[in-house]
């Protein structure tokens, strides 16, 4: 597998990553765990983070012009 | 008029009502474009909570009467309002002990009721099952139930508190 295909798997990880951050952020909220909010807020924002990092990476790949 | 040509009139009929136009706006790059958005934005959305948790304040846990003692049978359970207007269970154990949990399932907020044969707690929307130490136990609920506080004094039943990790 090329480098777009690690890219795009990693892309997937961190997705499914934020997407049950999330969840597990409603759940805190709903029980007044703030604690445990701002934990899973920081993981996600180092995630969005990362995801923007990954963005700029595939799209170096993605559009270059193959020689 | 032929076979074929008769499939070729029957192939553009299908194809009359597709618009070009739109089929290239959903193509490979801009489907992956939109995953890393829908990644930034789950991301993002934990924020909102955060702040609204921090601007609201937590409900008061004063002490409260519940009922008494005598007014409870064994594997009975009763339901009621602690702290604040919070939805809440007290169960009388059938070995004779009582304990009280936030009754709103730690998975979807469902109410969560005490089943006497099985003695669980139960959550009917998605069979989520707690044991009577607030555990999760089977089912999608990860988390273990609120437990309130009890005090008995002179026969009455007191909630004093609430704790949110009361481990296993």
């Amino acid at each position: 597998m090329g480098r777009n295909g690690w890219s795009l798997i990693g892309l997937v990880i961190l997705l499914a990553t934020n997407m049950i951050l999330l969840q597990y952020t409603i759940e805190s909220y709903m029980v007044y765990n703030h604690a445990s909010m701002r934990l899973y807020m920081i993981i996600a924002v180092i995630n969005v983070g990362l995801i923007g990092l990954l963005y700029r990476y595939w799209k170096k790949i993605e559009y270059r012009t193959k020689e | 008029m032929s076979n074929e040509s008769k499939d070729r009139e029957r192939l553009s009929e299908l194809v009359d009502n597709l618009s070009r136009a739109d089929d290239v706006k959903l193509n490979r790059r801009a489907f992956i474009k939109s995953t890393f958005g829908a990644g930034i934005a789950l991301g993002l959305a934990t924020i909102p909570f955060n702040i609204a948790a921090f601007v609201r304040s937590e409900p008061r846990t004063d002490r409260q009467f519940i009922t008494t003692v005598e007014a409870l049978e064994r594997g009975k359970s009763l339901e009621f309002e602690y702290p604040g207007t919070e939805p809440s269970l007290l169960v009388h154990l059938k070995n004779g002990e009582f304990v009280a949990y936030n009754n709103k399932c730690t998975h979807l907020q469902c109410p969560v009721f005490y089943v006497e044969e099985e003695d669980v707690l139960l959550c009917p929307c998605h069979r989520g099952y707690f044991g009577v130490d607030g555990q999760p136990q089977a089912g999608p609920p990860q988390r273990e139930l609120p437990k309130i506080l009890l005090e008995i004094e002179n026969g009455k039943i007191f909630a004093v508190g609430r704790e949110i990790h009361h481990g296993a």
